[in-house]
């Protein structure tokens, strides 16, 4: 665990409350009358019905996909995939596993390679679709059986040869090993410790946050100070797939369930009601923002709408920031990268 | 590996909340507007008194410098036994020889290894500013540079199975390191090496250990894929240089004096460094360690380091070595990728000697000893004097990687070199077994080099978890 904290019990008593008593899934914790909920149980919700669900669903388009590529139409393969980086992005957003046992450290980077080292994926699978030999030796490599290289595989051009299919298969196989591993972590791990676990949540949505303002938005649109006025469209996070808003949304869309499935109402009880409030605001607001753009992000780097987004998401990053405080958190902010 | 998080919290909240939600109203929407604080009561928050007394300070500060020392000294002794080899083995190159002089490169890393712990301290091998780095030179990138590209030095077969070419040793008269500027490499010098490392990029590499191990061992990696490993075949095969590099090629008298010039050059730097942290003081000799114990007087004595900086230098470093070079650049980046061009001594197969040998240098200062085992009673061991709870865990945690790290040593020596070990599981030789080990080994290693912060704490000194981590380790691929 990274943070430290105190061992006190917070208990959120839900009291007076009329109807609908049970979680619902979307909408949040809601007590019967004189039923004391911890926040333990705050978190376990958070961790079944988003984490766990979450990693099941992963699973699951995975599955899809994987009925589909020995033989499926490359267009039906492209949908199945899309509905894979949806999940995985979910998923990628809410990784807490790796706080909670250092067995699952490493698993994001055996899945995606966004972000990751220098290397010119595109060339390495370039030259393994070229070769004749084994496909499981030729990516042998993590990155080379990524979501991003699969991605490559399927949208690079508009042929899918025997071999790329092949290749295909061998990543979706390392994929479904990975997605497996993160599905049955969160069977038997969850959110836990009280305040810690919160923590724990917290931080990870503002890990979360940060990287899709910069990474995911500000780097490709020239605002951050590695490409400062140097737009390219190349560096959006899908941009062979064309998908980056779709991740985009996914992300933000876990950021929403947390807070409805729990978070939003242990802030409430801590006091922090508006902290909470602000920043479900400034996740619709970013949705819509998203939902505005009427091709893909990947056509114009330059648009100006991306600015609009970029500092929408930074007043997330900030509210989540406001909501520590509330919390009576000591935070230390670490932007890295130089950004 | 994942990129730090970016924000920590960290709470300090010291109260017990009751939270009673009450007038919920329903369709599940939870309103919490009415939900109130209802209590806080007090916990203590844990106290991070100093148990360490000045004068156990000034010991352990003490004994440090004694291991340094050592440390040092073994390590030029290596590297004049290893420049006495190789001068045998160029004026009479054999197999014979050439075995001799693989045999003192191994034995010189056995010796300079467990000294990597005193980087990143602002110490005399590596400190990159002020009086230190004036007196010493910074000379680690010239000792221990790594990784290197080992085509710039000598031919190599690439991935396309091509043997290259236009190196320093192939090339007469002017080379141009990439993006680097040309060095008059006619004859091979020390001067001539000493401008080509780093002459234009990190990767470009033309001293030291390293260099030496490639032009004795020669190439062991399949640049294509390293699973393949169609260069030297088998798990417990390393870099297969022939002899005749060194008799019969055109090229044999320029490695030659490669050699040679490259280990006089690694004496005369193992030299200063060793220097820098003797107890008899000449010019810049023992100057160092002075300032380091607080005891150069008059006009250099403003030199001196306050024994608390001195302490968060060490710990500091102690932590950010651990955690970000041996964990991660050394072994998560190889293991994780994976990729054999990232184990450290990758022409010699030494990497598990590398990895245990780094690992003892941490213990010899914690423990206070040297060689390994060997208590000095110079101070009482950072191991005891830090509290109880910061004893138990720091006994347990170098237990466990001690088990990891012998076990890593053990499985190169019977069954595979290191660059087996990291294969992916599905092309392991022990369904995937070492690898996993490897991996524990490193994770366990991110967490003691974590701990340094815990230590530092119960010497008084403030470190965080930023302070033992290098902000641009390298993020697995």
């Amino acid at each position: 665990m990274k943070s430290i904290f105190g061992s006190m019990a917070l208990l959120l008593m839900l009291g007076g409350c009329m109807g609908d008593n049970a979680y619902d899934g979307e909408n949040g914790l809601i007590g019967t009358p004189g039923t004391t909920v911890t926040l333990e149980g705050a978190l376990a919700s958070i961790s079944s019905e988003v984490l766990h669900q979450d990693a099941l669903a992963l699973r699951s388009s995975a599955e899809t996909l994987g009925m589909a590529i020995e033989t499926a139409e490359l267009s039906a393969l492209r949908e199945a995939w899309r509905d894979m980086a949806r999940a995985w992005k979910r998923v990628e957003a809410l990784y807490v596993a790796d706080d909670l046992s250092q067995t699952m450290i490493d698993i994001p980077a055996n899945v995606d390679a966004f972000h990751i080292g220098n290397t010119d994926l595109h060339a390495k699978l370039d030259r393994i679709f070229a070769q004749s030999g084994d496909l499981a030796i030729a990516l042998f490599q993590n990155n080379t059986k990524s979501i991003n290289a699969l991605e490559y595989t399927l949208f690079n051009d508009g042929n899918l040869t025997e071999r790329e299919r092949g290749a295909a298969a061998v990543m979706l196989a390392h994929l479904q090993s990975n997605y497996a591993q993160i599905e049955q972590f969160y069977v038997q791990n969850g959110l836990s410790g009280g305040e810690e676990g919160v923590g724990v949540l917290i931080n990870q949505l503002i890990d979360s946050a940060y990287k899709l303002k910069e990474w995911r938005i500000g780097e490709a649109a020239g605002l951050v100070v590695k490409y400062k006025d140097n737009p390219d469209a190349a560096h959006f996070e899908y941009a062979v797939s064309q998908s980056s808003l779709l991740a985009m949304r996914a992300v933000l869309e876990a950021h929403q369930a947390v807070m409805s499935s729990g978070l939003s109402q242990i802030a409430a009880s801590a006091s922090a009601a508006p902290q909470a409030e602000a920043i479900t605001t400034a996740i619709t607001g970013a949705l819509s923002m998203i939902d505005a753009f009427d091709a893909p992000i990947e056509n114009d780097a330059t648009d100006t709408r991306i600015k609009a987004l970029y500092a929408q998401i930074n007043l997330l990053q900030t509210n989540y920031t406001a909501l520590i405080a509330a919390l009576n958190y000591t935070q230390k902010i670490i932007e890295a990268d130089g950004d | 590996m994942k990129p730090s998080k970016h924000l920590l919290g960290a709470l300090s909240l010291s109260a017990a909340l009751v939270l009673g939600m009450s007038a919920c109203n329903g369709g599940g929407g939870g309103d919490t507007s009415s939900s109130s604080l209802s209590s806080a009561t007090s916990s203590a928050s844990s106290s991070s008194a100093t148990v360490v007394s000045e004068a156990d300070k000034k010991a352990f500060l003490r004994g440090y410098a004694h291991v340094a020392l050592l440390s040092y000294e073994d390590a030029l002794l290596g590297a004049k036994a290893l420049q006495s080899a190789l001068a045998a083995f160029t004026a009479n190159p054999t197999e014979v020889t050439l075995a001799s002089a693989k045999a003192a490169w191994i034995e010189a890393r056995e010796a300079y290894s467990p000294s990597e712990i005193f980087r990143l301290s602002g110490g005399p091998i590596d400190a990159e500013e002020g009086w230190v780095a004036e007196a010493y030179g910074a000379l680690e990138g010239q000792i221990n540079a790594w990784p290197l590209d080992e085509a710039m030095i000598d031919y190599t077969l690439d991935a396309d199975g091509a043997r290259t070419a236009g190196n320093i040793i192939d090339t007469a008269g002017s080379f141009t390191p990439s993006g680097g500027e040309a060095v008059d490499v006619s004859a091979i010098s020390v001067d001539a090496l000493s401008a080509l490392n780093e002459n234009g990029g990190e990767a470009n590499v033309a001293t030291g250990y390293h260099a030496i191990e490639f032009l004795l061992w020669g190439q062991d990696q399949d640049y294509d894929n390293f699973v393949a490993d169609t260069i030297t075949h088998g798990q417990t095969t390393a870099g297969q240089r022939p002899l005749s590099d060194y008799t019969t090629d055109a090229n044999a008298q320029r490695r030659k004096a490669y050699l040679n010039a490259a280990a006089a050059k690694l004496v005369d730097d193992l030299e200063r460094v060793a220097g820098a942290w003797r107890t008899t003081r000449e010019g810049n000799t023992g100057r160092y360690r002075a300032a380091f114990l607080g005891e150069l007087t008059g006009a250099e004595a403003s030199d001196n380091i306050a024994t608390d900086a001195a302490l968060k230098a060490i710990f500091g470093g102690m932590g950010v070595f651990l955690k970000s070079e041996l964990a991660n650049e050394r072994i998560a980046v190889a293991v994780l990728t994976p990729s054999e061009e990232d184990e450290h001594s990758c022409f010699s197969d030494n990497t598990h000697r590398d990895i245990l040998l780094n690992f003892q240098g941490f213990t010899n200062v914690m423990r206070n000893q040297y060689p390994a085992g060997t208590a000095l009673q110079s101070a009482k061991p950072m191991g005891e004097l830090v509290k109880a709870f910061t004893q138990a865990q720091l006994s347990d945690l170098v237990a466990q990687i001690t088990a990891h790290v012998n076990a890593i040593d053990a499985t190169a020596k019977s069954s595979q070199h290191f660059d087996y070990q990291v294969r992916p599981t599905e092309f392991s030789l022990d369904s995937g077994v070492a690898r996993q080990n490897i991996i524990d080994a490193k994770n366990k290693m991110r967490q003691l080099g974590d701990m340094m912060v815990s230590v530092a704490a119960d010497f008084g000194i403030s470190l965080s978890e930023e302070d033992v981590t290098d902000a641009e380790e390298t993020v697995v691929e």
